[in-house]
């Protein structure tokens, strides 16, 4: 699907300010380099846009103003409509994001695809051979990269209608495991959220952990996962991903395997959403009780009372019963 | 009118629309484990006859209203839960949201304080990918369906209605609407007693 229209804008920061500077934008024509790295960026923006995100409604109504300017500049591409999103984009620019080259590219067809993204103005060294081993150097200002590190875009499918383009994908390479979801990109700009709510992507997160847990015949995979369920709920308030935490965890791949195998679709296993340890707890604690005899008894939380019958014996002691078959029997330095 | 549109759909309906009502239904029981009060959870595909009914609807200027009906309209997956007493619906509704995205909530209430009719919460939420069978591609499965949170009282009703509502072949009298219109405003009543009721017996 190729570059139909392709419209550029300098975005200053304006955030907060009353006076907003004027936005200098110019179309890109087919057969300019730039039009071909669009291109290329544009043929792969469903896979480098990673996190599925959707546009967050107004007072219960299906309204979203960035959505409206996204579904009026998809049915008429012109440079009056791109500008009225780097006038949104530059409304929410602060100084700490500074400026900004806003790029615009969209197709023909019905199904329209969209791509939104901005580059970061960066400083860099010019560096240009000339004869007789000598080197000139040239220090420029405004340069816009396609930084590893700044780097946004979002990307919208589907018919340009009313009823479409409500959800999208979005990359932030702001974003990192360590750092809440950057608010100035899905949030302030796309006015929109994470698709997956955490309680949502959790709760999946940790059914899929117990039932890997229970569905191992492997006892070496079944503590490694324990030992994770134990370990994830350092994840609270996070924006993480399932394939993201067990590489954190670093777990052994038959571990990752099993998780894997019982998520509800493949594909979720690299789904972001924020981690949410109440959650969690609802659906993967266990419960270790430790004796003065030096015994340990744990189960998974909510079958506790189940899998040990409890019977008081005086005041301070039970005695504590089970009855189920041997199926892992070792030493471990740890419990 | 798409003159294939009888046949996309009904493909979609069998291949995508039963399979993902019939998951969905699962994922909301289970969001819904441990809640009180809960009398039923269901979920649908809307059938061939009335999604291409609603697909011909015509707009004002006497154009389609849905030019992109897959996309536009929005129920073509629909589920209902039904709680027992109004004071369960916007600790239900609390419920639901932890785990759902709406774009869209609304109380659907009769135009005017002194009719009676249709009476319900309605959403549209965004499809979670957990109600996406395996064997159907995410890009098949519609972007959204439409949860219905009720009372007994208002489902008992809109069941009725729309078995009653929806049979004759001619419009309904005067007469007859109005005695539909009365069994609403008893079921509104008997709700608003048991709203009373469990504010004074439960909720102290």
């Amino acid at each position: 699907m190729p570059i139909v229209t392709s419209h550029s804008f300098l975005v200053h920061p304006g955030k907060a300010d009353e006076e907003q500077i004027e936005i200098g934008g110019v179309a890109i024509r087919a057969g300019n380099r730039v039009f071909t790295m669009l291109s290329t960026m544009y043929e792969n923006a469903h896979e480098e846009c990673d996190i599925d995100i959707m546009f967050r409604p107004t007072d219960g109504a299906q309204e979203n103003a960035c959505r409206d300017l996204m579904v009026a500049y998809a049915q008429e591409p012109n440079m009056h409509n791109g500008r009225a999103l780097a006038e949104r984009l530059q409304r929410v620019t602060t100084h700490r994001s500074g400026l900004g080259l806003f790029f615009l590219a969209t197709g023909d067809d019905n199904d329209k695809l969209l791509m939104v993204s901005r580059f970061p103005a960066d400083q860099g060294v010019v560096a240009q051979e000339l004869d007789h081993r000598r080197l000139e150097v040239e220090f420029i200002e405004r340069v816009f990269m396609k930084s590893a590190r700044a780097y946004k875009s979002a990307v919208y499918a589907g018919p340009a209608v009313p009823g479409g383009f409500w959800r999208g994908r979005a990359v932030d390479k702001q974003i990192n495991e360590l750092r809440e979801i950057s608010n100035y990109w899905i949030g302030d700009f796309l006015d929109s959220e994470l698709a997956t709510t955490g309680p949502a992507g959790t709760k999946r997160l940790a059914v899929a952990l117990r039932e890997a847990i229970k569905g191992t015949s492997d006892a070496s995979v079944r503590d490694e996962l324990m030992a994770a369920a134990r370990l994830m709920r350092g994840q609270n308030g996070r924006t993480v991903t399932a394939q993201r935490v067990s590489a954190n965890l670093a777990l052994s791949p038959d571990a990752v395997s099993a998780l894997r195998q019982q998520m509800p679709r493949p594909e979720l296993f690299e789904e972001q959403f924020r981690f949410d340890r109440d959650e969690f707890d609802r659906h993967v604690m266990y419960r270790s009780i430790e004796l003065n005899n030096g015994a340990v008894l744990t189960a998974e939380n909510a079958r506790f009372d189940d899998v040990f019958r409890t019977e008081q014996v005086n005041d301070n002691e039970s005695i504590y019963s089970t009855t189920g078959s041997v199926v892992a029997d070792r030493l471990k330095k740890n419990v | 009118m798409n003159d294939t549109l009888p046949g996309e759909y009904q493909r979609l309906y069998e291949s995508v629309l039963s399979p993902t009502a019939a998951l969905l239904e699962t994922v909301l029981k289970g969001h819904l484990t441990g809640a009180v009060h809960i009398d039923r959870v269901t979920a649908r595909a809307k059938s061939p006859d009335r999604f291409l009914t609603k697909a011909r609807k015509a707009d004002a200027g006497g154009g389609l209203r849905y030019p992109e009906p897959f996309v536009q309209i929005q129920d073509l997956v629909g589920a209902r839960v039904v709680v027992f007493y109004p004071n369960d619906i916007s600790a239900t509704e609390e419920i639901l949201k932890r785990y759902l995205n709406p774009i869209e909530a609304q109380t659907v209430v009769p135009d005017s304080e002194w009719e009676f009719g249709y009476f319900g919460r309605h959403f549209i939420m965004a499809l979670p990918k957990d109600a996406i069978p395996r064997e159907v591609h995410a890009d098949d499965a519609p972007t959204f369906f439409e949860l219905q949170l009720k009372t007994l009282f208002q489902h008992a009703w809109s069941e009725a209605e729309h078995d009653l509502g929806y049979k004759p072949v001619e419009e309904l009298s005067t007469e007859q609407k109005r005695l539909l219109a009365f069994t609403s405003a008893q079921a509104w009543g008997a709700d608003n007693v048991f709203e009373r009721l469990v504010s004074e017996l439960v909720i102290k």
